[in-house]
C-alpha cells in the first residue's frame, strides 16, 4: 500500500476555546474537521475558519497552511486531535488541538453560525477548565501548554 | 513474523486481528500480533483510517477488514 515511515510524534499541544479566541485574533486559522451536516447546524464564526471534514482529511490536508498557527477543532476535541497528529506526522509544527469543542465555544458566548441549541448536542462531560482542584497536566494543558506565549489563566 | 493491527479497539479491529490469527493458524506461520490502540501511535504510521495493518515497516492495508487472500499474501 505505502511505505510507512513510523514517527514518534510529540504530544499535541491543546488549547481551550478562550485561548483559541486570542490566537485567532492574532492571526491563527481555525480548521473545523466536523462533517458538513454538523457545520450546517452550528459553526464557528468570527474568525478565519475553513471546514475540512475528517472523512476528507487524508485527501485535503495539504490545504492547511504551514506558515501560520492552525487550531483544529471539532465537537469535543477528539476528531480534531487525530487531525492534529496527522498534520504533525506530515511535518506541520504550528498546529494545536482545541479541546473542548463547539459546546464550550458557544457557552463562552463566542461567535457562531446556526443554532446555539445544536451545540448542546455535542456537549461533552469532559472539562479542562472548570473547578478542578487537580492541575491539568502540562502536556494536555488547556491554556496554552508550553507555547511560551504567556497565556496565564484562560478560563 | 510480527504484524501490527492499528485501531482503537473497535469490532473491525478485532475482526482483523482474529482473521490474521486464523489464517496464520491455517498456514502454520508463526505470527505475533501487536495491537496498537493509542491514537498518537496509530497516526504515527501516517494512518487516519482504521483498522490498518503493518507488516514489517510497511502499512499494507488500511480502512477496512482485509480479505482472507490479502492476509494470505502478507504471510507468504
Amino acid at each position: 500500500m505505502n511505505e510507512a515511515v513510523k514517527k514518534d510524534l510529540a504530544e499535541a499541544r491543546e488549547v481551550c476555546p478562550t485561548t483559541s479566541q486570542r490566537l485567532l485574533k492574532e492571526g491563527a486559522l481555525l480548521v473545523d474537521v466536523r462533517e458538513p451536516h454538523e457545520v450546517a447546524q452550528v459553526g464557528y464564526a468570527g474568525c478565519d475558519v475553513v471546514n475540512i471534514p475528517l472523512s476528507q482529511f487524508e485527501d485535503r490536508w495539504q490545504e492547511v497552511p504551514r506558515d501560520r498557527d492552525v487550531i483544529l477543532a471539532c465537537a469535543v476535541g477528539e476528531r480534531s486531535l487525530k487531525a492534529t497528529y496527522f498534520l504533525m506526522y506530515q511535518g506541520y509544527d504550528r498546529v494545536m488541538n482545541m479541546k473542548p469543542g463547539i459546546a464550550r465555544w458557544v457557552a463562552r458566548g463566542f461567535p457562531i453560525t446556526g443554532s446555539a441549541e445544536a451545540a448542546a448536542a455535542s456537549e461533552s462531560a469532559s472539562s479542562c477548565c472548570v473547578g478542578s482542584a487537580e492541575p491539568t497536566p502540562a502536556a494536555s494543558s488547556c491554556c496554552g501548554g508550553d507555547s511560551g506565549s504567556g497565556t496565564g489563566k484562560c478560563c | 513474523m510480527e504484524i501490527k493491527v492499528l485501531g482503537p479497539g473497535c469490532a473491525k479491529c478485532k475482526a482483523t486481528a482474529d482473521l490474521i490469527t486464523r489464517v496464520a493458524g491455517e498456514t502454520g506461520k508463526d505470527v505475533t500480533i501487536d495491537k496498537v490502540e493509542d491514537m498518537r501511535q496509530i497516526v504515527g504510521f501516517g494512518v487516519m483510517t482504521t483498522p490498518a495493518v503493518v507488516v514489517g515497516d510497511k502499512v499494507v492495508h488500511k480502512g477496512s477488514v482485509p480479505s482472507h487472500d490479502q492476509v494470505l499474501s502478507w504471510l507468504n
